[in-house]
Order: structure tokens, then sequence, then C-alpha cells
């Protein structure tokens, strides 16, 4: 990571305008405190340092920026800022289509227009985007229960 | 004093060229708090 994604201009840019960039040692007592066995493990917390995204493993600045967008969005999602959490969804979907994360963006953008409009075609229509744009994730499987609704 | 706001507007660049990471958890909650963000929490590996 510090040689390849944290160096980029882009990343730079990303984690000062979105985030509170913390960095701790993989031998620290909060290193044991999360659980962290093995490194690079990324984690996005809330404010009150509750953990709502994590990764483990080496992430290309293609693949960090939509985990961040993807991590800010959960936190929205977990605090109930449904539309909130759409926004940086979006910008995950249209900035980074082709990201590992982008399935888990159709999803979590499905579940939140639901809980924005009480309209369960939101959850059937991401469902078919997934299938549609991501045929082999594991998130079509996840959100096969939506093709009945 | 106009060399001096030069030589600050590089240096402001250069500073902005990194991460300016935050090391301890407790500054960068509050951080996150005033500011409204989430915490990047990065565990590296010491060598």
């Amino acid at each position: 990571m510090d040689a390849v994604t944290y160096p980029e201009i882009k990343v730079i840019e990303f984690v000062n305008q979105h985030l509170i960039p913390l960095r701790v040692p993989a031998d620290s007592k909060l290193a044991d405190e999360f659980i962290v066995r093995w490194t690079p493990t990324i984690i996005i917390l809330d404010a009150d340092g509750k953990t709502h995204h994590r990764t483990l493993g080496f992430l290309s600045v293609d693949e960090f920026i939509p985990s961040m967008y993807l991590g800010i969005a959960k936190t929205c999602f977990d605090a109930a800022q449904f539309e909130k959490a759409l926004v940086y969804i979006d910008n995950l979907l249209t900035e980074y289509p082709k990201s590992s994360f982008g399935p888990e963006g159709v999803y979590l953008q499905g579940v939140c227009r639901y809980k924005t409009t009480h309209n369960a075609k939101q959850l059937r229509e991401a469902f078919e985007t997934l299938k549609a744009k991501y045929p082999a994730s594991e998130w079509v499987k996840r959100a096969s229960p939506y093709s009945l609704l | 004093m106009a060399a001096f706001k030069k030589r600050r507007c590089i240096m402001v660049k250069v500073f902005e060229k990194k991460i300016v990471w935050e090391t301890e958890l407790s500054k960068a909650l509050s951080k996150a708090k005033t500011e409204n963000r989430q915490v990047l929490l990065d565990f590296y590996n010491p060598g």
C-alpha cells in the first residue's frame, strides 16, 4: 500500500477530502482490540469508534477508492442515513463500475432505495442489475429472493 | 512578504501531496466527530 496506493494523488485527495486517516502498527494493543492478525487490514470506523467496513489484503488505487466509498456508505446505512449512503454508492458505481466492490454497492443501493421508498420493486431491480452486470458475483445469490417480489 | 507567501504556498502543496496520518485513535475519533467524517484505520506491518 505504501509503495503503490497511498502515494497516488487520487488516493491522497480522496482521503484528505472524505476521511480521517489513522495508522497503527499491527503489533500494537489497538491491533489486538480490533483482532488484526495480518496486514494490510483496513477498517472504516464511525466517530464513536464502531467498525462498519473491513478489508484484508492489498488494494490497488482502483479498488481502494471504491472500497472507501462503500465503507462510508455502509457507515451511513448503519446510521439509517439512507439518502446519504446512496450518494456514496452512486459515486462508487459511476466512477468505478468494474470494481470488485460494485456488486455489494448495487445490493446496498437496492436496500437503501427500498428503505427510502418502501417499494419492493427497488429490491427486484437490484437483483436484475446484479444478474445483468455481475453474473458471477455472490451478491446475485444473496439478492436472489428479491426476484420473487 | 511575497517571497514568504510563495514559499508557504509551495510548502502547503508539498504537505497536501501525502496522507497525513493520525497515530492516536482518540485524536482521530475527535477529529472525525468535529469534521463529520469516518476514520480510515490502517494497520501496517512495522517490519
